[in-house]
């Protein structure tokens, strides 16, 4: 998976490189606005990471020349601005995710796995599978083994989201932002609240483990759970 | 100060136009005056030289000429006599008055004569029926004498009135310069840092007033921002240097000491965590500066407010449950009001959570809401121990936190947030006992239909 990063902060573009690389990424690292542009254009990147503010120009109109330009990769803003229609401004100018520095590698890597994954998926899909779960999006049922199992509607959206991005880890934010539409952080366990509900439904009686808590990052949805091997 | 001079000059000029009107009118008036009083005066002449006349020659037609000399040397003998007469018999020598024997001419004219004051005399000279001429005159020295009088009057009365329009002017300009300089050292000021600087308040109700109550309230308002900002950042210079300093602390020991791998990820982890709520706290006073600098007015739109509340449950619930807490909804018709969604999503989140983290295991939580006139009443209740009277307003300050509530998460800055949120939606906030507990009452007003219909905006006050 190769990744442009628009950074002009050469610590952080170098921390975000060597990071990334760790985990298997190939990153190339544009210093300013115009050769971010001119690298995005080649159009050989899975996801674009962005910073807002670029000396000499603004990531929000870099974006939009890419747009303009028929380019459709993911991006991803990286960025210090944080207030409150900051956000709102990026995703209207074309972003596909919103992260506010500082973050954390796990979340960052996350989060362009999971538009990487959006990127490739099919268009439309309304049937979602993995592991023994099944979920219909048109029925908006969910069957275990073909026997159906009631859920509440936030967990439906949870449970969605968890399967679009089966195999890989989903931050606690990054559910936040697309199950719950919250983009503060709540001083009361929510997630977790709500994600040991769906466990205990999704299990049921057996010991079947679906969503595994990976420690310091999130939750992942276990493609092959251990039982049905 | 080119402003200033251009001002004066915009004022001078202003005056001087008004100098001019005003001379122009006096002129007018003395011109008018001039005239008519000269007018009047010969017209009054003319009607003595007439009655003079008329007694001479009825005096002749009665009794024959001795008469008529008899009448002109009556009047000549009266004392100081203003006319002059002359009866002129045919061959040109004078039967009676005080003029010199002249060429007959009929009719009205003018003539010198040496021995009248200013030597003219305006008369009538006309024959009696034996041939004899009769010329009767009244001197113009009144007529003259009036006339230079209205003259100096006028001359006199148009340089009082250009002395005084000048002085008026002058003080006019003056005073609407010293206004303009009141203005001018207050913007200055507050361009050097005094900010507490206001124009003066002189009463009125004139375009200088408004502009001077216009400027005042801009400063108010740039004051507010200047603060709002002020604290913000003594509030990061003082409340940021505790978890600072503990995180250098632990830094610090982790230099000193020698640790394993676990000892030392566990360090670098709790380091990790200070540094996030050290950031969270910087976020939450951003935050709240943003709010209250009012900047958000523009994201507002209608709201479903029962709908939001229901959200707010369905998010809450398992976490009440996991504290063996319940969360009940009365949640009613529904309400729409005109709002940030985001900002209200977190102000209800923030009084939920602080329920649910304060309310303590076992206790009741209630969402409520309905309408009460033309406002959204929404209660948020628990069963916990409350807030003591005398904190309940200070709840609201930053960084305020109830002494018990010390060793539990939380910056002070929830609270904080909400009540931004609540000012920012012209709405009111309340803390009551609901004995046990806390009972938070929101009164949001209602969209006004206006709004729904993008007909109008949202009134103020």
């Amino acid at each position: 998976m190769k990744v442009l990063l628009v950074e002009d902060d050469a610590e952080t573009a170098s921390y975000i490189t060597a990071g990334l690389r760790g985990h298997g990424l190939s990153v190339e690292h544009a210093g300013d606005g115009q050769l971010g542009l001119a690298r995005a254009l080649a159009g050989e990147h899975a996801v674009i990471i962005l910073d807002r503010l670029l000396p000499g120009c603004d990531g929000l109109s870099l974006l939009k020349a890419l747009r303009a330009r028929g380019l459709k990769t993911p991006v991803l803003y990286l960025t210090a601005m944080d207030g409150l229609d900051d956000r709102v401004e990026g995703l209207e100018a074309g972003g596909d995710d919103y992260l506010v520095k500082p973050f954390f590698l796990v979340e960052l890597l996350a989060r362009l796995k999971a538009l990487a994954r959006r990127a490739a998926a099919a268009p439309v899909q309304t049937r979602l599978c993995a592991a023994d779960i099944e979920l219909d999006l048109l029925e908006r049922r969910v069957r275990r083994q073909g026997r159906e199992i009631a859920l509440l509607p936030q967990e439906f959206k949870l449970l969605e989201y968890l399967l679009r991005n089966a195999g890989s880890v989903v931050t606690r934010s990054m559910l936040l932002e697309h199950v719950w539409d919250i983009h503060f952080d709540p001083q009361t366990s929510v997630v977790e609240s709500h994600m040991s509900r769906l466990r205990a439904k999704l299990s049921g009686a057996s010991t079947t483990e679906y969503i595994r808590t990976i420690r310091g990052s999130g939750y992942l949805f276990v493609v092959r759970s251990a039982t049905s091997q | 100060m080119s402003a200033l001079r251009h001002l004066n000059n915009e004022s001078s000029r202003l005056s001087a136009l008004l100098i001019g009107l005003f001379a122009a009118a006096a002129l007018l008036l003395g011109a008018t005056v001039y005239w008519i009083a000269g007018r009047a005066l010969r017209a009054e002449l003319h009607d003595f030289i007439s009655a003079d006349a008329g007694a001479i020659d009825s005096g002749y037609r009665s009794e024959g000429l001795s008469e008529a000399i008899e009448v002109v040397q009556q009047l000549t003998a009266v004392p100081g006599v203003s006319g002059s007469y002359l009866l002129q018999a045919r061959d040109g020598r004078r039967l009676a008055g005080n003029l010199a024997p002249m060429p007959a001419r009929t009719g009205r004219f003018e003539v010198e004569v040496p021995g009248a004051p200013r030597g003219v005399v305006l008369g009538e000279g006309s024959f009696l029926p034996d041939g004899s001429y009769l010329f009767v005159g009244e001197s113009t020295a009144r007529v003259a004498h009036t006339r230079a009088l209205i003259l100096a009057s006028f001359a006199g009365i148009i340089g009082a009135t250009l002395a005084l329009a000048i002085a008026g002017g002058m003080l006019l300009s003056a005073g609407f310069l010293r206004r303009v300089d009141a203005i001018t050292r207050t913007c200055q000021a507050v361009v050097a840092g005094r900010f507490g600087e206001r124009i003066p308040d002189s009463g009125g109700h004139g375009q200088l007033d408004r502009l001077s109550t216009s400027i005042n309230e801009m400063l108010d308002r740039i004051t507010v921002l200047l603060e709002s900002l002020r604290q913000v950042s003594s509030d990061i210079a003082h409340d940021l240097r505790t978890p600072l300093t503990r995180l250098r602390q632990r830094l610090q020991a982790a230099q000193g000491a020698r640790l394993g791998g676990a000892d030392h990820a566990l360090l670098i982890e709790r380091a990790l965590h200070d540094c996030d709520s050290i950031l969270a706290v910087f976020g939450a006073l951003l935050r709240i500066s943003q709010i209250e600098s009012g900047m958000r007015l523009a994201s507002f739109a209608p709201v479903p407010l029962t709908q939001l509340l229901h959200e707010v449950a369905d998010l809450y619930a398992p976490v009440a449950e996991d504290g063996r807490q319940h969360l009940r909804t009365e949640l009613g018709e529904p309400l729409s009001v005109h709002a940030d969604r985001t900002l209200l999503m977190q102000m209800f989140s923030n009084l939920v959570e602080n329920a649910i983290r304060h309310a303590g295991p076992g206790a009741a939580i209630d969402l409520a809401c309905r309408r009460a006139g033309d406002e959204a009443l929404v209660h948020v209740i628990d069963s916990g121990p409350g807030i003591p009277p005398a904190e309940r307003a200070r709840v609201f300050g930053r960084f305020y936190r109830l002494e018990r509530s010390r060793n539990t998460p939380g910056n002070g800055l929830g609270l904080a947030l909400v009540a931004a949120i609540v000012k920012l939606h012209q709405s009111r906030i309340e803390l009551s006992d609901a004995s046990p507990g806390l009972c938070v009452t929101l009164r949001i007003p209602l969209q006004d239909p206006c709004v729904a219909a993008g007909l109008g905006h949202y009134p103020t006050g």
